[in-house]
């Protein structure tokens, strides 16, 4: 083989669950790794390197967070969590605490492939050094050098905070940011708590961008998470 | 167990304290008084503090009644030791008549808080048995469908035309979302009616929650077109996103399941007296005036059961709002169907924007 595959870990207890992932993921031409426990499922991330983690966040033996944790402490790789409805809270955390994106359970497989597919570019991107110049998304541009930014051929004026906003949200494009990463980010640490700013900057920002902002094109809002900049295919 | 604290012993003083000090009023405006009508009054003052405060401070008053009554008024008066030993039995008497008076208060407050408890139980146990069958019946009908579709798949579907497979593909793929959503709302409610459905309220607009709705719900609206009228100006409003989006959508998914297919739907936002007022207009079959308060209530299904819903999407809706002190209800569209409502206050809440 040419180049090498591409090789997603599993961590999930639900043995149902990981044959159908694993059908999927070898069907797309992943390499598929999987571990049925939290210990096992870092020692595997550990030792053999995967592209991307996928992590059940009720896994029996360890807390999901406890997982992200100690992963973090050691690498980079970009983890995909699965969440039941009654863990929205702790998904939030989880992604404060360096996961990179979340899907609730029950997912559809499309979704969880473009997940994957957004996850491991942007990991990518950061590992080439993550210096596009120019940021193109369907109709919306960003020029990183000269800090305009278009929608189509006209140029909207942003003010600084927006512009940051909107830049942060570019740079982790098909990700989801959740309201403390974009509030430490943007404000600074002391601001985590400062929700309203956000809020009302992201209102200011969608009118400005977007053409009807009730369907926005790029800025969703993630209730109870944060905001995410949808990618155009 | 009851806690003892620093709180629950201000009563064996103040209590006390008012009686010396009603007694001293007493001597001092009507010395005169007889001692069956001061007998009265003592009476009178106990079985008040007994209904109000119980049995450990109504025996502390009482036997404080008796010897401020002793006291100022049984001559010798300002002495203990009654000139006449009758008086003594006054005193056993009121003793005893204040000790029952109270006690029965007692009783008859702990009857009636048994009798409170007894009936929230009994409606408590109606929600168990309602959820019962709600999870019985429309958790097992489209259980049923896909077990069915699953199974004839694996036996048949090599034999099967192309079309018949996708067709039982697809009903695999809509009735586990259909389950998937009773679930959710099953575990939604509960949450609300054990007081877990908190708010957490924090601006936002309106536009976002709608939109975000929108585009996630986009395969199931099935080709409708939906309007929405929100004004530029709307103010931010005070909401938790989580909760609103599911009020939002679930009477989105109201009006998907009770109106034709492409019939028009408009979505649209105002500023009112009582804050934002959010309504979704329909041009179906309309509700009609008596159903209009059942319609949100529980296991409430309008006519006939048709299998959809688990009767609690619209229950959720008013839980969720009213949890934001809002309004929520339903009327007539003028030319035809109905118009959902809900009003949200736009309360107090810190507005500043760091810049």
């Amino acid at each position: 083989m040419a180049t090498k595959m591409t090789s997603i870990l599993v961590v999930e207890d639900d043995p149902e669950i990981r044959r159908v992932l694993k059908l999927d993921l070898k069907s797309r031409d992943y390499h598929y790794m999987e571990a049925v426990n939290g210990k096992d499922g870092l020692q595997e991330a550990m030792t053999r390197a995967p592209d991307l983690v996928i992590l059940d966040l009720g896994l029996p033996d360890m807390d999901g967070l406890d997982f992200i944790r100690k992963l973090r402490a050691k690498s980079a790789v970009p983890v995909i969590v699965l969440t039941a409805r009654h863990q929205e809270r702790d998904k939030v955390i989880a992604l404060d605490q360096g996961a990179d994106d979340y899907l609730t359970k029950p997912f559809g497989v499309d979704e969880l492939l473009a997940r994957i597919r957004v996850a491991l570019r942007h990991a990518h991107k950061i590992a080439a050094g993550g210096g596009d110049s120019i940021f193109q998304n369907g109709d919306l541009k960003i020029d990183f050098g000269t800090r305009r930014v278009y929608s189509g051929e006209k140029e909207v004026r942003l003010t600084p905070t927006e512009y940051r906003i909107l830049t942060l949200l570019a740079r982790h494009a098909g990700l989801v940011l959740t309201q403390k990463q974009l509030l430490s980010e943007i404000w600074g640490p002391a601001a985590e708590a400062q929700s309203n700013y956000l809020h009302v900057h992201m209102h200011q920002l969608r009118h400005k961008l977007e053409a009807n902002p009730a369907r926005p094109r790029w800025l969703v809002n993630e209730p109870g998470v944060g905001y995410r900049m949808k990618v155009e295919d | 167990m009851k806690k003892f604290t620093a709180a629950s012993f201000v009563p064996y003083v103040t209590l006390p304290a008012l009686i010396a000090a009603g007694t001293a009023l007493v001597f001092h405006l009507a010395p005169d008084i007889s001692n069956l009508n001061l007998v009265m009054l003592y009476l009178l003052a106990n079985v008040l503090i007994a209904m109000r405060y119980g049995q450990g401070p109504v025996i502390v008053t009482t036997l404080f009644s008796i010897a401020a009554f002793d006291y100022y008024f049984i001559p010798p008066r300002f002495g203990f030791y009654p000139s006449d030993i009758s008086h003594f039995l006054t005193f056993a008497i009121m003793l005893v008549v204040i000790l029952i008076t109270s006690y029965l208060t007692i009783q008859f407050r702990k009857s009636a808080k048994i009798a409170l408890a007894a009936e929230l139980r009994a409606e408590q146990e109606g929600m168990i048995s309602s959820l019962l069958s709600t999870v019985s019946h429309d958790l097992r009908t489209p259980l049923t469908a896909v077990s069915a579709a699953a199974d004839t798949m694996r036996r048949h579907g090599a034999k099967l035309p192309a079309e018949d497979r996708d067709r039982l593909l697809e009903i695999i793929s809509s009735e586990s979302s259909r389950l998937n959503r009773l679930v959710e709302n099953v575990l939604q409610m509960t949450k609300i009616e054990a007081g877990g459905g908190e708010a957490r309220k924090e601006l936002h607009s309106l536009e976002a929650i709608i939109g975000g709705v929108l585009s996630r719900m986009e395969s199931s609206l099935q080709g409708r077109t939906i309007e929405t009228a929100l004004p530029e100006d709307l103010p931010l409003v005070p909401l938790d996103s989580l909760l609103i989006e599911q009020v939002v959508s679930n009477l989105l998914e109201n009006v998907v399941r009770h109106t034709p297919a492409h019939s028009p739907v408009r979505i649209s936002a105002s500023q009112s007296p009582e804050g934002v007022r959010v309504e979704i207009s329909d041009r179906g079959p309309g509700i009609p005036h008596y159903e209009r308060e059942k319609v949100f209530e529980k296991f409430h299904r309008c006519g006939k059961q048709d299998g959809w819903g688990s009767g609690l999407g619209l229950a959720i809706c008013r839980g969720v709002i009213k949890a934001h002190g809002g309004r929520i209800g339903v009327q007539d569209n003028p030319g035809g169907g109905s118009i959902f409502f809900f009003n949200l206050p736009l309360a107090a809440v810190k507005s500043d924007v760091g810049e």
